[in-house]
């Protein structure tokens, strides 16, 4: 059930250069000396499943020129060594508030609480995302640096928050103006349990109620209409209502409704309410939907899935020496072996409830391969991820049984289809939009890094992973002692460590338990401190941070596990 | 070195297999049981001595002795234990994600079915009291609240439709008295902001869904486009058909008669007064009208309202022929209401039979599904509670609790934590609630809703 | 322990004198035959020489009389068991019914409130969150109706407890009769601590970690400040007492709040220490510790997680309600009915209260057989529970000489039941208190005994009365 596409401004908005002649400041970007680039002798990942070893993609005008193991590189292109890298599309992002602006947080509500404005109420569906789209937001950059290069957004605040369109995640040109970069016309409408605050609808139930009726009575306006049109005696003139409007585009199929729910409880009653109206509905969001796929099923309602995790739970040996109850589907399955019987028993009681947290985490990790598994269509969305944890979040799927190709049609091909734009976005074929992400090895591998995106043909170096926070000229002092801590939901642990040398020549220790271990590789670069060491325990641990005056904040990263939060304080001298 | 030893654990746990809702029957399982040789209090034919009841496919089969189990169908022995009929509370709040749509001083259109919770572990502790269906409502903030839900504690589902009584009727909540007029009148400004005010506002809002209700007949007969679509008219005006019932909140004796008239004007006769603190001040008039009460056994003095109030309110209110059930209103109460029924002995020295009625048959009877539960009788729905003694004994435990003959309770498979969803990002958080907060009231307060609280 | 065949009118028939109600119908009946009150009910206690004869008497203390008398004279208990009437004493036949000791139930706003969310009536939280000098004892309103709600039901005795900030104030223990509060007095007074909490206040609070934890500890430094200051009091005290000509003379500063921790400071009177998350409990043993001082931990609703540790401390409990929710969503449903059993079976000594908002102290025999019916498996019986809302809570309130067991020297504060007070069934015949005799009427009663049978019922009302414009 494809979204539906509107492509009609696409031929548009194809590189043609500036538009007029215009000021040129400080910031004004270089004009392009060529529109080509051609990416040779590398391993192209054409869509999920199909590999090319040895290929060489060219680009020209935005467009894919050419892809192939025996294609001729372009005498004006710009060529780039692919020998060591990999080629995938560019990643479609299904849903993303990226460049939309955050609503301001609603004052007080001096009229009639029960009788609010409509857009107090939430009630926006004629609202369109491009107009306040703004590619120059921080968070545009920080999802195409992780290979995101085209997305679905929305706007983000109401019941009926608005409509959605496809944009291209790339700055402006020379010359541009905002809209540029927007692909397509609005092509979905989404809704939201989302409460108005202090007014009516305050509730989720206020909310599917202001849905039902709004629906009801768009559907009616048509008629209504046509009867005023046809001059029928006594019949009533229609009213001015651009909402009731807006969500008759979606009665009428011109517009896709998308039903963003935050949790499966919410991804229930959005599926209830959208039958209900006699509408069929994207379910957005839910971060474990497993509750929810018989219904996802037997109802044909695609997913977009967030991307984003709950933190991993850090369990002892305790958490994972307790038995758990039988997994047998249909069996009654009371907790049996979980009884506390007094003060002497809260160990285990700690043990069991780290358990349970412990199998929720793994619930949201698993949703997306028990989605695939259960045949429903759907797609990644960056919705509130930190853009940082994407690629590390995208691992921790893989692990709990997302196959990789699956994964990555999810980024790819399944959005491109499910938008609609499945000719334009997903794979890299001659004729599609240039959207690519080049990395230096398997996508899904630990130690892969993204090198390039393209986006529309515009190419973007991604450097490497930098720290928040960190200033390369920043003048800070390293050198002392400092007690940490370490901060897991299984406690908090201290210790000590010490650096002592120069700029350049830093050594140092850690003390921790009554142990003490070397420091190696310890740099100062600005105000990032970086150390290693060997924990016997656990292995190789990485700790990067920012030092602020006295304070250290950073993490403390243990391979092949994941990372933790690490503060310091150096003491006084 | 034990440096973050504790991580290393992660690296083993991956592969644990740990518990997941799917793990509890379905919604949709019907069970079979022979409940063998115990004392059961069928509450509408008297207490059998040493009597077998074989439930099949969620229903009651036979209800006798030398009952036999088919093949394959688990038999409790019962010696010693009591079964009654599940225990129905006419008054919750528990298992919902919402209470009040408080901003507007009707807001039929509102539903319960909408805010559903499902993993609220107060289910699965309204199951070890006993209770097997309970009429989750809308609070006390509005003259109308919204239509409430009638559910069956089927604790394992999470699709929150599982819960649904099916073929229960629907019902509407009304509220009188302090909470709207405080809310409304005295909070914001908007009538009623009196007992007087409270009448007119129905009599208003009853008179604008008749007319509504004749726009939009007036329309189809003529084949004309349906004028605009209002669900809070279109529920009133269901009201009006004798479509929904309407359970009221209300305390002084004056306004119940208040209603009764209004209801008699506008020829509505499905009605059940919700507290009804003053109920027994009138209960003549109650009976000869025909309207059921839902009272508490025992509160008083938390307002004003409520200080003229008596624990003999159910007694006066049974021997004067009202219809009386006795509610919680309160996730704590919920689990020991066969307790609060018994405080009618105490209070008024009802019968077994009687006090139990207060919360079977008679809740039953106010939500119009006393044709499926509240009594043990052969052809009604398998909701039942055993319990290891008399049930109106402050000895008595909860041993089972079954709900469409399946075992959704069992003390002797009961453990710790048993909710059936954890959130991931949740702290393990002791909660402090002290004293009595008035659930009915949740999401009153509009300014907490903006500003935080 | 209930009888299993129950006499009564088979079901649907309206039995408007079932046995327990004939009961009290009789008790009543028999207050208004009394000889000084022609007509009506007894509106007003009676003193006297009593004897209650063939009863059954429960002293908690010394056993079970299976049939016995129990003989009052001058407010106190002047023989128990095998007396003889004294010439004069007015016979209070007990029908085969149990004499109690009066139930105390150790935590309640008695008096202190009449209608909840009626400011007016609420005299129980004052302006400040160190207020150790006000006292329950000046405000008891002796006019509440929960008095008489309360003591008929055979709860004689209440603590009454100012809530609020950290120090709310000096909580009194009352004997639910009398014109002034100080007739209610029993004599025990002890000072309210609730202890700074460390988590979260409850489901809606939204704080952010940090918050709560800067919170807690700035609770903690205040509370260590102020108890650094009443320590410092309580020396100049001292010394000032102990100093002869070297001491500067004169009054004390005027410093209310110290001067009403000075006896706790010195251990002569109960700090009533508030906590209920098994970290709070345990901070506030910590900070106990060493102190000298005699204190009671009352809430206590995670007790079941530190009882050894309380246990270890030599600090007794009040915990309750009974009937509560267990603090946490992952607790076993039953963890609240539980948790006096399992302090008990730690070797804590429990007494129960019912902190009953509203004000349904008469539901303390209720609790206690909660505690009974759940407690049972891990030793908590019958005597156990009756003991933790009498004897239990005397002994820790130091009134243990006066109430809590029937006991000849003892006050005359006792009840008599047709059965187990813990059993809803159960009417409660007859109550004394301090030798007073209790007319067995409330509001409640009252209200009930009008409008029974209502006159007039049901009528025909006057043409248009009743008619809408």
């Amino acid at each position: 059930m494809p979204l539906r596409a509107c492509l009609a401004a696409l031929a548009a908005l194809l590189l043609v250069g500036p538009a007029s002649a215009q000021g040129i400041s400080a910031e004004t970007p270089l004009r392009p000396v060529t529109s080509a680039v051609a990416i040779t002798n590398a391993r192209v990942v054409v869509s999920p499943g199909r590999v090319l070893d040895r290929a060489t993609v060219v680009v020209r005008d935005g467009r894919i020129e050419a892809v192939g193991e025996r294609v001729e590189v372009p005498f004006d292109a710009q060529r780039i060594d692919g020998d060591s890298l990999t080629v995938y599309a560019g990643f479609v992002d299904a849903y993303g508030t990226a460049g939309v602006p955050k609503p301001d947080d609603p004052e007080s509500f001096e009229g009639d609480r029960g009788d609010p404005p409509r857009e107090r109420a939430g009630i926006t569906p004629d609202r369109d995302v491009r107009e306040t789209y703004d590619p120059s937001d921080g968070r545009v950059a920080q999802l195409r640096s992780v290979g995101f290069t085209a997305a679905h957004v929305a706007p983000r605040d109401g019941l009926f928050a608005g409509q959605g369109a496809v944009v291209l995640l790339r700055e402006l040109q020379r010359g541009e103006r905002g809209t540029a970069v927007v692909l397509t016309e609005p092509l979905s409408l989404v809704a939201q349990i989302e409460p108005a605050r202090g007014v009516y609808p305050a509730t989720p139930m206020g909310v599917l109620a202001v849905m039902r009726q709004t629906v009801e009575n768009a559907r009616r306006r048509g008629a209504a209409r046509q009867a005023f049109d046809d001059a029928a005696p006594g019949a009533a003139r229609p009213r001015f209502d651009p909402a009731l409007d807006a969500v008759a585009r979606l009665v009428d199929g011109d517009r896709q409704l998308v039903f963003v729910a935050g949790s499966w409880l919410d991804g229930f009653r959005a599926l209830r309410a959208s039958q209900e109206m006699g509408l069929s509905p994207v379910l957005a969001g839910v971060p474990d939907a497993a509750p929810l796929l018989g219904r996802l099923r037997d109802s044909d309602v695609p997913v977009f899935a967030p991307l984003a995790l709950p933190d991993t739970v850090k369990a002892d040996s305790a958490a994972l020496a307790l038995p758990l109850p039988s997994t047998t589907p249909g069996e009654v399955s009371f907790v049996s072996d979980r009884r506390t019987v007094s003060y002497r028993d809260l160990d285990a009681e700690t043990a069991a409830l780290t358990g349970q947290k412990r199998a929720a985490v793994a619930g949201a990790e698993a949703s997306p391969g028990r989605l695939a598994a259960a045949e429903v269509p759907f797609a990644f969305g960056t919705f509130d991820v930190k853009p940082g944890d994407v690629h590390a979040n995208l691992r921790r799927m893989v692990a709990a049984g997302l196959a990789e190709d699956a994964a990555l049609a999810a980024l790819t091909t399944a959005p491109a289809e499910l938008l609609g734009l499945g000719r334009e976005l997903g794979t890299v074929e001659e004729g599609k939009l240039a959207n690519l992400v080049v990395t230096d090895g398997p996508l899904f591998a630990d130690s892969t890094a993204i090198t390039r995106v393209f986006v529309e043909g515009i190419g973007y170096e991604v450097e490497d992973k930098t720290l928040a926070g960190a200033d390369p000229d920043a003048v800070v002092q390293a050198v002392g002692t400092w007690d940490f801590e370490v901060t897991t939901p299984a406690g908090v642990q201290s210790g000590t460590f010490a650096i002592e040398g120069t700029p350049g020549n830093l050594t140092g220790s850690l003390t921790a338990d009554g142990e003490t271990e070397p420091l190696t590789s310890v740099t100062l670069a600005g105000n990032a401190l970086t150390f290693a060491f060997t924990s016997s325990d656990v292995g190789a641990v990485t700790t990067t941070g920012i030092i602020t005056g006295d304070e250290f904040s950073g993490t403390a990263e243990i391979a092949g596990l994941g990372s933790v939060v690490m503060t310091a304080t150096r003491r006084p001298e | 070195m034990r440096f973050l030893s504790f991580l290393l654990a992660a690296v083993v746990a991956s592969a644990a297999g740990a518990q997941t809702p799917l793990n509890l029957p379905p919604a949709s399982e019907r069970g079979s049981v022979l409940l063998r040789g115990g004392t059961v209090h069928t509450v509408t034919n008297g207490t059998l001595e040493d009597t077998d009841v074989l439930v099949r496919d969620g229903t009651i089969a036979e209800i006798g002795a030398g009952l036999q189990a088919p093949r394959g169908v688990r038999v409790v022995e019962m010696a010693g234990r009591h079964l009654m009929p599940g225990v129905i509370d006419a008054h919750s709040h528990i298992a919902l994600s919402s209470v009040n749509e408080a901003t507007n001083p009707i807001v039929a259109e509102v539903q319960m079915r909408d805010a559903l919770d499902p993993s609220d572990v107060g289910i699965y502790r309204a199951l070890a009291g006993g209770v097997t269906s309970i009429h989750v409502m809308h609070g006390s903030a509005n003259p109308v609240g919204g239509e409430n839900e009638t559910l069956k504690l089927r604790w394992g589902t999470l699709d929150p439709d599982g819960l649904l009584f099916e073929g229960a009727p629907r019902t509407i909540k009304f509220a009188l008295g302090e909470n709207p007029t405080r809310v409304h009148g005295r909070g914001r400004g908007v009538r009623p902001s009196t007992r007087m005010g409270i009448e007119q506002v129905y009599r208003e809002a009853f008179t604008e869904a008749r007319a509504y209700r004749a726009a939009q007949l007036a329309a189809q007969e003529g084949r004309q486009p349906l004028p605009p679509y209002d669900r809070r008219l279109e529920t009133l005006a269901d009201i009006l058909s004798g479509d929904v019932l309407v359970h009221s909140h209300s305390y002084r004796a004056d306004e119940i008669l208040m209603l009764t008239r209004v209801f008699s004007d506008f020829g509505i006769e499905r009605l059940t007064f919700q507290h009804a603190n003053e109920a027994f001040k009138v209960a003549p008039e109650l009976a000869a009208w025909g309207a059921g009460a839902s009272v508490f056994s025992d509160w008083g003095s938390y307002k004003f309202e409520v200080y003229y109030s008596s624990a003999y309110n159910a007694a006066v209110l049974t021997r004067n022929g009202v219809r009386t059930s006795i509610n919680s209103d309160d996730a704590g109460l919920l689990r020991y209401l066969y307790h609060e029924a018994a405080k009618t002995q105490r209070y008024g020295g009802l019968t077994d039979d009687q006090a139990l009625a207060m919360v079977t048959i008679n809740p039953a009877h106010q939500l119009g599904i006393d044709d499926r539960v509240g009594s043990v009788e052969v052809g009604k729905d398998a909701d039942l509670a055993v319990f290891s003694a008399h049930p109106l004994s402050i000895y008595a435990r909860v041993d089972l609790t079954f709900v469409d003959g399946v075992a959704r309770f069992d003390r002797e498979r009961d453990g710790d934590d048993q909710r059936v969803y954890v959130d991931p990002t949740e702290e393990v958080v002791s909660v402090q609630s002290r004293g009595h907060t008035e659930s009915c009231m949740l999401g009153a307060d509009l300014d907490a809703l903006v500003y935080g609280d | 322990m209930r009888a299993p065949a129950r006499a009564g009118p088979a079901a649907g028939e309206v039995a408007l004198f079932s046995l327990p109600m004939r009961l009290l119908l009789l008790a009543l009946a028999a207050l208004a035959v009394a000889p000084a009150h022609a007509q009506g009910p007894q509106y007003r206690a009676r003193a006297g020489t009593f004897a209650l004869t063939d009863c059954r008497i429960e002293t908690v203390t010394r056993g079970v009389v299976e049939r016995g008398v129990v003989v009052i004279e001058d407010g106190k208990i002047a023989a128990v068991g095998a007396a003889a009437v004294p010439a004069g004493a007015v016979e209070v036949p007990c029908d085969g019914g149990t004499v109690y000791p009066g139930m105390i139930d150790s935590g309640t706003l008695i008096g202190l409130e009449e209608v909840g969310s009626q400011d007016e009536t609420q005299d129980f939280d004052e302006l400040g969150d160190v207020t150790p000098q006000m006292q329950a004892l000046t405000a008891i309103n002796t006019s509440s109706i929960h008095f008489p709600i309360t003591r008929v039901s055979g709860v004689t005795t209440a603590l009454s407890v100012p809530q609020g900030g950290m120090m709310p104030g000096t909580a009194a223990l009352l004997n639910l009769h009398g014109y002034t509060p100080q007739q209610m007095a029993t004599g025990f007074e002890g000072v309210v601590l609730n202890f700074p909490q460390s988590g979260r206040r409850g489901r809606f609070d939204r704080r952010e970690q940090e918050a709560i934890d800067k919170a807690a500890k700035e609770a903690m430094e205040k509370l260590d400040e102020v108890w650094e200051q009443a320590a410092l009091y309580a020396r100049i005290d001292s010394a000032r007492a102990a100093g002869g000509g070297r001491q500067p003379t004169g009054e004390m500063a005027y410093q209310p709040e110290m001067a009403a921790l000075l006896p706790v400071v010195r251990g002569e009177r109960v700090l009533l220490v508030e906590a209920n998350a098994a970290a709070d409990i345990l901070k506030a043993i910590e900070w106990l510790d060493g102190k000298g001082l005699s204190a009671v931990l009352t809430g206590v609703a995670e007790g079941w997680r530190v009882a050894d540790k309380i246990a270890q401390a030599g600090l007794p409990v009040v915990t309750g309600p009974v009937t509560g929710l267990p603090t946490r969503a992952s607790d076993r449903y039953d963890r609240t009915y539980q948790n006096a059993a399992l302090l008990a079976q730690a070797g804590v000594q429990v007494a129960l209260r019912t902190d009953d908002r509203m004000q349904n102290y008469r539901n303390l025999p209720f609790h206690a057989g909660f505690a009974v019916a759940h407690g049972q498996d891990v030793g908590f019986d019958r005597q156990a529970a009756l003991e933790a809302i009498t004897i239990a809570p005397a002994r820790i309130f130091g009134v243990d000489d006066r109430l809590g067991s029937v006991e000849v020297g003892k006050s005359a504060t006792l009840f008599i039941a047709d059965g187990d007070p813990f059993e809803p069934s159960t009417q409660v015949q007859a109550v004394f208190i301090d030798g007073y005799q209790i007319p067995m009427v409330s509001r409640q009663i009252e209200l009930y005994q009008e409008y029974l049978n209502r006159s007039p019922g049901l009528t025909a009302r006057p043409a248009g009365a009743d008619r809408q414009p």
